[in-house]
């Protein structure tokens, strides 16, 4: 390392930060380098100089008027879940149920929708999706789809 | 204010006892760190008069705040960081410089009245030294008070500045330079 990069090193050299390999490529130089030696003797008394500023003492009191003080003001803030975050969770874990119930329900009551149909159709031989209309139910099933299968499986095969 | 991991979590226990309103708690913390925090006060403000009314206010803060401690760093670099802010703040305020010795004896005020002791010369240094130090900028003082007089390894001191490593190392080698120019007499 040349000398500017040591003394711009000496600061953190003061300080103990620098890396281990830093420190000793530092003190190898200074033990060689009169120019880098006279810059770290320069700090070391800068920091003896710095010294001559001292501690200020406390007042025996100091922590009875802080106690004083914070009687007068408001409780510490309380560590908690703002309230966003927390309806948030409530109402992601309220919308998972309410599919689920509702996924239950349903389904539940369509298998029964159509099973009764199939009971009742020998005798009135309806098209599935009109019978299920009948019952209140928002939406077709075509006699295409699963109905057809229903009935192909409810028949043991047969066409 | 030199922790130990033991003394951390203490710190830690303290802090979560005062945000849940217990006083003896939050006591026993100010005790911990009151030394520290007027130290700093004082010699980043670079005068007397305000440091014990700053210090209160510093803990008056912490004690309203407690509950927001979530202990992901030291409570020491927390402190560390609600005092910089605060000492940063009240300087953008108030641009006070230091009231200078030949200023108070003007006033009518000696050395003995000022309980400034024999040693005049030495004084004179002190106030120099305070001087020059508040004639840093900002940050710069902020940074040289923590390292120098409250020993903090650089690392701490940029998380309690909330900055690069590197800019604390700039921070602290712009500082020992400027300082190291403008007390050369005192230095040779």
């Amino acid at each position: 390392m040349k000398c500017f990069q040591i003394q711009r090193l000496l600061s953190n050299y003061l300080d103990k930060s620098v890396s281990e390999q830093e420190r000793i490529t530092i003190e190898e130089h200074l033990k060689t380098c009169a120019d880098c030696q006279r810059e770290f003797e320069m700090l070391h008394r800068l920091g003896e100089t710095l010294d001559l500023v001292g501690d200020i003492q406390v007042s025996s009191d100091f922590g009875s008027q802080v106690l004083n003080e914070i009687g007068k003001t408001k409780v510490p803030v309380k560590l908690s879940v703002p309230f966003y975050p927390q309806l948030q969770r409530w109402a992601f874990t309220g919308a998972a149920i309410a599919i689920v119930l509702l996924t239950v329900l349903f389904g539940n009551y369509v298998g029964r929708t159509i099973y009764k149909e199939f009971t009742e159709r020998t005798v009135a031989q309806e098209p599935i999706h009109t019978s299920i209309y009948k019952y209140g139910l928002c939406f077709g099933i075509p006699d295409s789809s699963f109905s057809v299968m229903y009935l192909h499986l409810r028949n043991g095969g047969a066409p | 204010m030199k922790e130990s991991d033991n003394s951390d979590s203490d710190d830690n226990y303290l802090i979560k006892q005062a945000a849940e309103g217990n006083e003896k708690a939050f006591q026993e913390l100010i005790i911990r760190y009151q030394q520290a925090v007027f130290s700093t006060i004082h010699r980043y403000i670079g005068n007397y008069d305000n440091v014990e009314d700053l210090a209160q206010e510093i803990f008056v803060k912490v004690w309203r705040n407690a509950g927001k401690f979530r202990g992901k760093s030291k409570f020491s670099t927390w402190l560390y960081r609600v005092v910089v802010n605060h000492c940063l703040n009240y300087n953008s305020k108030h641009k006070v410089s230091p009231i200078s010795l030949d200023e108070l004896v003007k006033q009518g005020h000696t050395p003995e009245s000022l309980s400034v002791q024999i040693d005049w010369e030495k004084k004179q240094k002190i106030e120099q030294v305070q001087k020059v130090i508040k004639e840093l900028p900002d940050r710069q003082r902020i940074a040289l008070v923590l390292a120098y007089y409250e020993q903090k390894s650089h690392e701490e001191i940029a998380q309690i500045m909330q900055i690069s490593l590197s800019s604390v190392h700039s921070l602290i080698f712009r500082a020992r330079c400027t300082l190291k120019k403008r007390l050369k007499k005192l230095l040779e």
